[in-house]
């Protein structure tokens, strides 16, 4: 168990170990209650989390035409921030959206593609203020706006249902 | 009696240019219908401008209009000094019917008579003649001339001249950027004579408020806005990230305004506030310094007074911050235009035309104030209303049409393109983003103020990227990008490049002026 010995040295620093293991009993707890999320490589059915972890609610607005090949889940965040999730019946979320005041938590509706996203993010400049891609190794993600009203879009065209271009579908 | 008369004339008039519209399209649907083929044929007048002895800048004009059934490609091939194109210059396409007014400058350095030429390219004109239409230029002068006090619209005035005029560069400035207006603002201590300049701030049509970064402001020993024992912290979302720092009231001294005591945001550079609360970063990247951001600071002059409705504020520890629902006035970032004690109504941003092969730096100026001075009156514009519904998404967007398919619309200096999603335009090999097609393309779009009543097409150019980023110029007016990432039209951001040639007068929400009450952008 070397990676638990790193934590618990870690944290013993300003925490006593009687308290250490109830966080990490409340931790476990936590993570027992709460619904896994959906967001980018999630299941669509998951989305109803995503809206819990943006202090949001779902939507029945329903934003672009479903097809059989895929379906479309919409939340507005806690901040008023309209989010749309693009995933096949039975198969991963490919694609997200959103449109808003300000961008919705990217952690969360990057899902399992955060870390590739903020990675590709952290080594390269932002030298327009009001544009940016990024790609990850299997991600693309785009954003932009003014003050006010920011869009945006990630996708991964791997995880897009055979004869679905997740470039063209996500909005 | 007299308002009810004029009222009754503006009808009368209204009418017949009503009638004249309908004869016109009648006239463009009978040409149509009959025509056997497609042409573009291309209409210059008058064919030479004689300047004579000129006493100031002076500013001239030649119509070009197509007199054909199909769009026509035009390029305006400029003279040279001390002869210039000010406006409607560069490569365009013309629609059918569209008149272009091509703005020639004669501003003589010495004295003695001077002659050039200037040419009209049509690329695709029915006529040979039409190919290359040569436009003669004349003018004489005593000496070196300076901009005259009475122009009827704004001049470029490099240096600052008037008091309410900002002089700023697109250049590449020290982070290597492209379309990027920057400006020098002075900011000193609050009632001391400790001042700094700070260089490369970004002049931003698509924000509100003044954010410096602290390490430019570290020589004037400023700090935090207090509440209670507590310090003041904001957070501002852009489109590419967030930025975060103390909020700190300053002098600030833009060009010769008279100086003004503002909270400005001064965005955390040097791990001196505490960390940005979680739902600042939203999990986006912070810009957190002068070279992740591209720029030192960003003077926000847009279409709002302050920054309140669409940022957040917090109060701070050294460690750690909550939200701040209602920040009082004294500490919320205002634009500063707002501020002013007489140009408060709006901006007027102003470039010169500039070659379609990109320039290496180009001067501009940004005036205070719209119809305020004699160097900001309107001149012959149309004013596009702005949504002003602070609730709606749309809050601040005209409605732009592309292709058919009518979305939001803005006009943002500080973006460094003209960003719309266009699948047919391939996009650059290196994933950037910006458009990179095989050859210019000439485009059209149509914005409509948010009140309906007003509408204007819009042509541009997209170059290829790549070729102009190879150039190492930094001003382009033909720079092109997604919007965001997609393929269907969802938006139109008129970034810098559509500013290129144009008077851009930018009104603020609620403020009057001789163009109406804002929030409105006229051109």
């Amino acid at each position: 168990m070397p990676g638990g010995k790193v934590v618990a040295t870690k944290v013993s620093i300003c925490i006593k170990q009687p308290q250490l293991a109830a966080l990490v009993m409340l931790g476990v707890l936590a993570f027992a209650a709460a619904p896994a999320a959906a967001g980018l490589g999630g299941e669509l059915s998951a989305v109803d989390a995503d809206a819990v972890a943006m202090r949001g609610t779902m939507s029945s607005a329903a934003p672009a035409e479903a097809t059989s090949s895929y379906a479309v889940r919409s939340l507005v965040s806690g901040e008023g921030t309209v989010v749309h999730e693009y995933g096949a019946p039975s198969g991963p979320v490919f694609g997200v959206a959103w449109q808003g005041r300000r961008p919705p938590d990217l952690s969360v509706l990057l899902g399992s593609y955060y870390s590739e996203y903020a990675s590709a993010a952290a080594q390269q400049r932002h030298p327009n203020l009001h544009h940016e891609v990024i790609h990850g190794p299997n991600s693309v993600i785009v954003m932009g706006g003014r003050m006010g009203r920011v869009v945006g879009r990630a996708y991964v065209p791997g995880l897009a249902p055979a004869g679905v271009d997740a470039k063209a579908v996500v909005k | 009696m007299n308002s009810k008369f004029a009222r009754s004339a503006f009808v009368m008039i209204t009418g017949a240019l009503t009638i004249v519209v309908a004869a016109l399209t009648q006239y463009g649907t009978d040409s149509k219908a009959h025509a056997a083929t497609e042409f573009a044929h291309i209409a210059v007048a008058p064919r030479g401008l004689r300047f004579g002895l000129a006493r100031e800048v002076e500013t001239r004009f030649i119509r070009i209009r197509n007199t054909g059934n199909f769009e026509a490609n035009v390029t305006v091939v400029p003279p040279s000094a001390p002869f210039s194109v000010v406006a409607g210059g560069g490569s365009y396409a013309l629609l059918p019917g569209q008149l272009m007014e091509v703005g020639v400058q004669f501003a003589p350095t010495e004295a003695g008579p001077v002659r050039d030429e200037m040419t009209i390219q049509c690329s695709n004109c029915v006529a040979a003649p039409d190919d290359n239409i040569v436009v003669r230029l004349a003018g004489n002068a005593r000496g070196a001339v300076a901009f005259g006090s009475g122009s009827p619209t704004p001049t470029p005035a490099p240096g600052g001249s008037t008091a309410n005029a900002l002089p700023f560069e697109v250049t590449a400035g020290s982070f290597d950027n492209v379309d990027s207006p920057f400006a020098s603002i002075t900011i000193c201590a609050s009632g001391t004579s400790r001042c700094t300049t700070v260089n490369d701030v970004l002049i931003d049509t698509g924000s509100f408020g003044l954010r410096i970064f602290g390490s430019q402001l570290s020589r004037l020993g400023i700090t935090p806005n207090v509440l209670g024992n507590q310090k003041v912290g904001e957070c501002a979302f852009f489109g590419s990230g967030s930025t975060w720092g103390a909020i700190s009231t300053v002098d600030v001294k833009m060009a010769g305004e008279p100086t003004i005591t503002i909270p400005i945001q001064v965005m955390d550079d040097t791990n001196s506030f505490a960390a940005a609360p979680r739902a600042c970063t939203q999990g986006t990247q912070l810009m957190s310094s002068p070279d992740v951001a591209g720029l030192n600071g960003l003077l926000g002059v847009g279409q709002v007074a302050s920054d309140a409705i669409f940022t957040d504020y917090y109060t701070c520890t050294t460690s750690s911050c909550t939200a701040l629902n209602s920040p009082p006035k004294a500490d919320i970032v205002p634009n500063p235009v707002a501020v002013l004690s007489t140009d408060n109504n709006g901006v007027v941003v102003s470039l010169p035309a500039i070659s379609s092969g990109g320039e290496r730096a180009t001067e501009g100026t940004l005036f205070f104030g719209i119809g305020t001075r004699s160097d900001n009156q309107p001149g012959s514009v149309k004013t596009y209303a702005a949504n002003d519904n602070p609730n709606s998404l749309d809050y601040l967007n005209v409605d732009t049409t592309y292709k058919g398919v009518t979305a939001g619309g803005f006009f943002d200096s500080g973006s460094n393109g003209l960003f719309f999603n266009d699948s047919a335009i391939a996009e650059c090999s290196d994933g950037s983003g910006f458009y990179c097609p095989s050859g210019t393309l000439s485009k059209s779009a149509t914005n409509q103020g948010a009140s309906g009543s007003v509408s204007g097409a819009v042509s541009f150019s997209i170059a290829n990227a790549d070729a102009l980023f190879n150039t190492n110029d930094a001003a382009f007016d033909n720079l092109g990008g997604t919007f965001d990432g997609g393929n269907s039209y969802d938006g139109f951001d008129w970034g810098l490049p559509f500013f290129f040639g144009r008077n851009v007068y930018v009104g603020l929400a609620g403020a009057s002026s001789p163009l109406g009450n804002g929030p409105y952008t006229a051109f």
